[in-house]
């Protein structure tokens, strides 16, 4: 699938209670992203996830604990409640991260970097086609941050998301935070990594914002202002595709509603002014 | 063939006791939904804040709102004790009708948060209004038992009555009549309850309640984690439609043992007997966390 079947997103922001407010009186949002694990399908959605429904933003699920890169198999009661869940947003599409949560019985509470090599990538593969069969929409993998990568890797990070992609037919969450996180922490080639990307299944963009620790290590918190390089990135995204969303994702030390809607005003400019220039 | 419940044996009574009593109570909810339902929420206009407050919770509500609104500013600050308040060195410029009544009434000496709330009287302004358009039963906000409130009560008078007289023919009759006294009591307990319903709002003033509470539902959910983040207009209507201490959150925490009242006591929930037709209660406990930190 291409994200051309897919039904314009526009400008989004993850949905947080703390954000609950500002998101409402936001009329530009063409959609919010919620985090799976936090709701239940079964039920009805939050009133005012529900008045953002019936006012035509789309909500779309994210999940967060799939594990879709472990070894173990799914967890199919995860993944019925995502089905569920998708199933009660009306969503276009659903999103989980290409890494694993969990092994041996154990959470990790993180998002852990996949080993890039063959043996990796068919797990991950059965696994995305898995979730495909018992999901009643398009799944997006995001690319992950990683503070660090497994050895004898057969391939770079790009080849195996495009090869998951391409044999999965899975959509791309392209996190551009990440992608800034692993160029600092791990020295990945930001313009050489776009290149590689089979751009035409990006069913959205994150941006966000993270900080550096005192080793020097980045940290994607999405607690901080984006930076100016990861709009950088985002100009540089827009420049060589047609970007179907783009959100922002913030979890932690909310700004004012001011300067979170300035973030969200620089995004859609960036957007929009890549279009103009298409045009 | 008639059906006489006193031929009844006590188990097929006890049965009959409770069916009727379910029917009863369905019966009384389903005519007070239909009749808020052709109430109307009244005329659209713009209704400020402290109006709203004063709807939903009437003069202890527009006390409470006023005082954290103070407190929020500075205008009044807040001893140790949680209960005395003192002039503080925020500025009475600006302030609102109910806000310089609270802070007249702390100039003046009474300095207890409790009575201050608690002996609050909203200004006229805001309950001509209300009363002008026909959102509360009167102008000094008593309450009022509303027709809604009849619904089903000769019905359940006439249970109980029935209820009674089983009672005492099965004790003259050496019968067990445990689980029949307990029936008996919980009629009661709610024949008194439902009684008792009674408040400031008309069925119009519910209806606009009802509204306004699901229209807010973001405000809500906002507050009550990020109450320090909201406008001063923002912060009224979400402690004045959904109770004070439901958006003492984030760096307002401090006060909320304030407004918080002990386990058993009842001063803090003088709200209208709406908030349980709020559609804003429902779903789960607000979702959210997200996955910032662990490279997602």
């Amino acid at each position: 699938m291409s994200t051309r079947e897919l039904a314009s997103l526009g400008l989004g922001l993850g949905w947080r209670p703390e954000l609950a407010l500002m998101i409402e009186r936001r009329d530009d949002l063409g959609f919010v992203e919620i985090i799976a694990e936090g709701f239940d399908g079964r039920r009805a959605l939050l009133a005012p996830l529900q008045a953002l429904r019936e006012r035509g933003v789309q909500l779309v699920p994210h999940g967060v604990s799939l594990s879709l890169g472990g070894a173990a198999s799914l967890d199919t009661q995860r993944l019925d409640q995502l089905a569920r869940l998708a199933e009660r947003c009306e969503a276009p599409l659903v999103s989980e991260h290409l890494c694993f949560t969990r092994a041996g019985g154990m959470e990790s509470g993180h998002l852990l970097p996949l080993p890039y090599t063959r043996e990796a990538l068919d797990i991950v593969v059965a696994h995305i086609r898995q979730a495909q069969a018992i999901l009643p929409v398009p799944l997006a993998v995001e690319n992950i941050a990683s503070l660090f990568e497994w050895p004898d890797a057969e391939m770079d990070e790009a080849q195996f998301i495009t090869s998951a992609l391409e044999e999965s037919g899975a959509l791309l969450l392209l996190d551009l935070e990440n992608l800034y996180a692993n160029h600092l922490n791990l020295g990945t080639d930001m313009p050489a990594f776009l290149a590689k990307l089979p751009l035409s299944r990006v069913a959205y963009v994150h941006v966000a914002g993270g900080f550096t620790d005192a080793d020097g290590l980045y940290h994607d918190s999405h607690a901080h202002d984006v930076p100016q390089a990861v709009f950088e990135l985002l100009r540089q995204l827009c420049e060589r595709t047609q970007v179907n969303g783009v959100m922002i994702e913030r979890d932690g030390r909310f700004p004012s509603d001011t300067i979170l809607g300035a973030e969200l005003d620089a995004v859609a400019a960036l957007v929009k002014e890549c279009r103009e220039h298409e045009l | 063939m008639t059906f006489n419940p006193f031929d009844l044996t006590g188990p097929e009574f006890l049965k009959f006791y409770a069916l009727c009593f379910i029917a009863i109570a369905f019966y009384r909810w389903v005519r007070r939904k239909q009749w808020l339902a052709v109430q109307g929420s009244g005329p659209r206009i713009k209704w400020l804040p402290y109006e709203v407050a004063c709807l939903a919770g009437g003069h202890l509500r527009v006390g409470e709102v006023a005082t954290a609104e103070l407190l929020r500013k500075d205008v009044l600050v807040l001893a140790g004790d949680n209960d005395t308040l003192s002039l503080g060195k925020g500025s009475p410029t600006g302030l609102e009708e109910p806000e310089l009544a609270v802070r007249a009434a702390v100039e003046a000496g009474k300095s207890s948060l409790k009575s201050v709330c608690r002996g609050f009287v909203t200004p006229p302004s805001i309950v001509s209004r209300l009363l002008k358009h026909g959102m509360v039963a009167n102008a000094d906000l008593g309450k009022e038992s509303s027709p809604d409130t009849r619904f089903g009560m000769w019905p359940l008078r006439l249970l109980l009555g029935l209820g009674v007289i089983r009672l005492v023919l099965g004790i003259s009759a050496g019968r067990p009549v445990g689980f029949l006294i307990f029936l008996c009591v919980v009629t009661l307990f709610v024949f008194f309850a439902w009684r008792g319903v009674a408040n400031h709002l008309t069925g119009t003033g519910r209806r606009l309640l009802m509204d306004r509470m699901r229209l807010n539902s973001a405000l809500r959910t906002t507050a009550k984690r990020r109450g320090d983040s909201l406008s001063h207009n923002d912060f009224v209507l979400a402690a004045g439609l959904f109770g004070v201490s439901a958006v003492l959150t984030g760096e307002l925490a401090w006060m909320s043992a304030a407004f918080t009242p002990p386990p058993g006591s009842s001063s803090n929930s003088s709200g209208s007997s709406c908030s349980s037709g709020s559609s804003c209660s429902s779903g789960s406990s607000c979702g959210g966390g997200g996955c910032g930190g662990c490279g997602g």
